[in-house]
């Protein structure tokens, strides 16, 4: 029903790494329909934490109600996305409030990867923040190949120490430890999994 | 010797002589090793028996076109994982789309980038 509704509107392009809005603008909502996006924050001292990645048919802001404004989106790859006014959905689910399930839905997966994000984040070592975020990577764009589960998008070490909130040095460290215990691999260019189970077994 | 061993290697697929040059010239300049083709089919030829670090591709190329050289590319073992820069035109978002489903690392407007952040795209994704 999101997907019809919102595909009656102009797409728009991004590269990757652009800014796709601010919560400033508030009047308006976007429907991911190609690519992945992240939210997120920074603190006063400049340190940024990514609190999700949105994938594609996902509508944000997640929390288009409030006047929070401190909440960023950028593409993490080349995005398409579509744009309406927010008084637009709302008329919308007003018409027809089946549309309320998705939202619900959208947002009750949102909730709870942002709270594993944190519990990592406060709880986690620095190894423990890289193979959760290789493990969301692995959610976004794993995909299963002869032997192993390869993240099929060509992400950096810098792009990873934006997603952790870690310094691009201390994701090298971390990532070499990964390969020496050969518990990820570059296959092609990207960084593919050999075991997922072992990988997940790290967060323990 | 290790520093030639060492050059990253690019492949420019660009029928606009003057920016084909231009790019192979900065990238040149800047320590890559490069090469290019003013056709797909001539790119795609040298893609696969070169295997580069990075194809930067215009969409819009005499005959087979950036959409179906990229397709093809795709298909093989060695292409699938090659990072590809699509250089495209501020009126070719459809294209611009499709090339995304079929797996792009990015996308260029030429009339809007500069050459120097064009080689710093290019130095982050293969560094």
């Amino acid at each position: 029903m999101l997907d019809t509704f919102f595909k009656q509107f102009k797409p728009l392009i991004f590269r990757r790494k652009e800014t796709i809005t601010g919560s400033d603008n508030l009047n308006h909502i976007f429907y991911l329909n190609q690519g992945y996006i992240r939210l997120y924050t920074i603190s006063k001292a400049g340190a940024e934490l990514t609190l999700h990645i949105f994938s594609p048919s996902s509508v944000f802001p997640i929390l288009w109600n409030t006047q929070i404004n401190e909440y960023y989106f950028e593409s993490l790859t080349p995005v398409e996305v579509y744009s309406c006014e927010t008084s637009r959905l709302q008329q919308l689910i007003k018409e027809k409030p089946d549309t309320n399930t998705e939202l619900i839905q959208q947002l009750s997966f949102f909730s709870q990867k942002a709270i594993n994000k944190l519990e990592f984040k406060i709880l986690g070592d620095a190894y423990q923040q890289v193979v959760a975020t290789i493990l969301d990577l692995v959610e976004c764009f794993g995909k299963k190949d002869e032997k192993d589960t390869v993240i099929s998008y060509w992400f950096t070490h810098q792009d990873i120490a934006s997603l952790t909130g870690l310094s691009r040095e201390r994701v090298t460290i971390e990532i070499n430890n990964l390969l020496n215990k050969k518990l990820i691999a570059y296959n092609s260019h990207f960084i593919a999994i050999p075991n997922l189970k072992s990988l997940k077994s790290e967060l323990q | 010797m290790n520093k030639i061993n060492n050059q990253k290697k690019v492949l420019v697929i660009e029928d606009e002589t003057a920016l084909s040059e231009l790019l192979s010239e900065k990238f040149a300049h800047e320590g890559f090793k490069v090469r290019s083709a003013e056709s797909a089919e001539t790119g795609i030829k040298l893609a696969l028996q070169n295997h580069p670090d990075l194809i930067l591709l215009d969409l819009i190329l005499p005959q087979m076109d950036g959409l179906t050289m990229l397709k093809k590319l795709r298909k093989d073992n060695w292409g699938k994982g090659v990072p590809v820069i699509i250089l495209s035109n501020l009126n070719d978002q459809k294209k611009v789309s499709e090339a995304m489903k079929i797996g792009v690392y990015d996308f260029l407007v030429k009339s809007n980038v500069k050459l120097s952040d064009v080689v710093e795209e290019v130095r982050e994704v293969l560094s």
